[in-house]
């Protein structure tokens, strides 16, 4: 009678298991995205091309790079090291600008998620630099993670997150673009 | 009598003149403004720009198209064409140079309103495409410095400048008399089938498909959930996935060990056009990355596009097909078989 009981609590028990777990599948298929109004998607477009061109350029003595970020804003580089304020984002800027026409870095894959106070961001990065010989090269990679606030003069970064993608596997062969 | 005539129209004169004061000064001019609408437009006009230059898509007539009749494109040579049976003619015996490659991958692209349109400043990022036994590498191509105009056809561009990188800034385009009228009213919002917020969702699509695929987040379901729940990728390699059950597991499977900032699947020039049976199909570049570390340059391993169908849900879009088209993919190294040794005599 014992046995039967436990029998019959466990079989009840993975029962109610895979009901949970089909429940958790539905509930990730179901999940409705959160997204921003078209204007305040594309405006965060702008900021993010902005930020690139600012950093590249160094235009307006580093000053149309630090525009893009509050001014308490912070960018923080792969190795944790703090970049804060107008000042230092705009002297960033003018250390690493080489004028209208430089381009250095490359940025794809936004996804913008709403958030309270703002929005969250996250994009893919490269850079290419000088490589031996002086050929162009890819000489880093890796994700930006980003707070954005919607200030009276516009959306703007409170803060950015470098982080250097990991070492990748070496190629499999496969031939797709999976 | 006299006196106070000539103080009242003093006063009348007095009254007028700070009438005329407190006026506000002639109405400026509204200052140039761009919609969500416009920017989605010109977004497009973009990735439709890369696809029909790459692929010479039309006897390159689809590339001269989205100039305007009398646009004007400058090279990173200096070479000037103008008009678009020159424009298609250019950009034709280019292509046919070399194998057609998906090579132009367009970003960071800065537009600001101007009267009659917009100019704007995009980044191009282009490759060194394999040769032997050298690794493809991502190679800086410059950027754009354009000046766009809002037609009757849509938005076009009236004059494209290629600068090398750090090449001399270009100078301003010259005046054109459509630059200075007014902008061509803009289309009505019922002629348009999908909206600005479609455009901007189903770009948010793809970039979620790509951060799912790269760290299989949610247990697989950051990617799978960007799919209908019958929705398909359609490779041949290693097979179709059908579902989100195979997807979030094939995403897992992907991402493993490789963390939250993992970077492999790089998507550009997301080109979406509304589907006559109401949902959308899109298409888009990507270039899968391998290989980067300390003493290591980053290369490519694969390339090439996606074509995809997109459904509008309750949940929002969400992919039914994603169909990945292989372009080019990096050459394996095949080592020769050792030579035997020579017979001895």
């Amino acid at each position: 009678m014992r046995v039967r009981a436990v029998v019959l609590a466990a079989a009840v028990g993975a029962v109610f298991a895979a009901v949970g777990a089909q429940e958790a599948v539905r509930a990730q298929e179901n999940v409705t995205f959160a997204t921003l109004p078209a204007r305040d998607y594309f405006e965060i477009k702008q900021l993010y091309a902005r930020y690139v061109q600012g950093l590249d350029s160094g235009a307006d003595g580093g000053n149309a790079f630090a525009n893009v970020f509050t001014p308490s804003g912070v960018l923080m580089d792969e190795h944790g090291t703090l970049t804060q304020g107008h000042a230092e984002l705009a002297a960033l800027a003018r250390a690493t600008g080489k004028g209208p026409t430089h381009v250095a870095h490359f940025e794809t894959n936004l996804l913008i998620v709403p958030a309270p106070g703002g929005a969250t961001g996250r994009s893919y990065v490269v850079s290419v630099g000088p490589g031996p010989g002086g050929q162009p090269i890819l000489t880093n990679d890796g994700q930006f993670q980003d707070e954005l606030v919607k200030t009276p003069a516009g959306w703007r970064f409170s803060k950015r997150e470098y982080h250097a993608a990991p070492l990748e596997r070496p190629a499999t062969g496969a031939p797709s673009a999976r | 009598m006299r006196t106070t005539r000539l103080l009242a129209l003093l006063g009348v004169l007095a009254l007028g003149a700070t009438a005329a004061g407190a006026q506000p000064p002639a109405t400026p001019r509204p200052a140039a403004t761009l919609t969500p609408e416009d920017y989605a437009a010109i977004y497009q006009l973009y990735a439709r720009y890369a696809f029909a230059l790459d692929k010479a898509v039309d006897n390159g007539q689809m590339w001269a198209n989205l100039f305007t009749r009398d646009g004007v494109f400058v090279d990173a040579n200096g070479t000037s064409v103008a008009g678009r049976a020159k424009l298609a003619k250019y950009v034709w015996d280019r292509a046919t140079r070399g194998p057609f490659r998906l090579i132009t991958y367009l970003s960071s692209i800065v537009i600001e309103p101007a009267p009659g349109g917009a100019t704007a400043r995009a980044y191009y990022l282009t490759m060194n495409v394999a040769s032997g036994q050298q690794p493809t590498s991502l190679v800086p191509g410059g950027s754009f410095f354009d000046t766009l105009a809002r037609t009757p056809e849509g938005w076009r561009f009236r004059h494209k400048v290629l600068v090398a990188p750090d090449g001399p800034a270009p100078a301003a385009p010259a005046a054109n008399p459509s630059a200075a009228a007014p902008a061509t009213p803009r289309p009505a919002a019922a002629r348009a089938p999908l909206t600005a917020q479609d455009y901007a969702d189903i770009e948010q699509l793809s970039a979620r498909y790509a951060f799912g695929n790269d760290t299989g987040a949610d247990n697989g379901y950051m990617l799978a959930g960007s799919f209908t729940p019958d929705g398909y990728f359609l490779a041949t390699v290693p097979r179709a996935l059908n579902g989100h059950k195979e997807l979030a597991a094939a995403s897992l499977e992907a991402s493993a060990g490789m963390g939250p900032f993992n970077t492999r699947h790089w998507t550009w020039n997301v080109l979406i056009d509304p589907a006559p049976w109401g949902g959308a199909t899109g298409r888009a570049y990507v270039e899968v990355t391998i290989a980067k570390g300390p003493g290591q340059t980053g290369s490519i391993d694969n390339g090439g596009s996606y074509l995809d169908t997109y459904a509008k849900t309750p949940n929002g879009w969400r992919f039914t097909q994603r169909h990945p088209v292989l372009d080019w993919r990096r050459p394996v190294v095949v080592q020769a078989p050792p030579t035997p040794p020579a017979p001895r005599p």
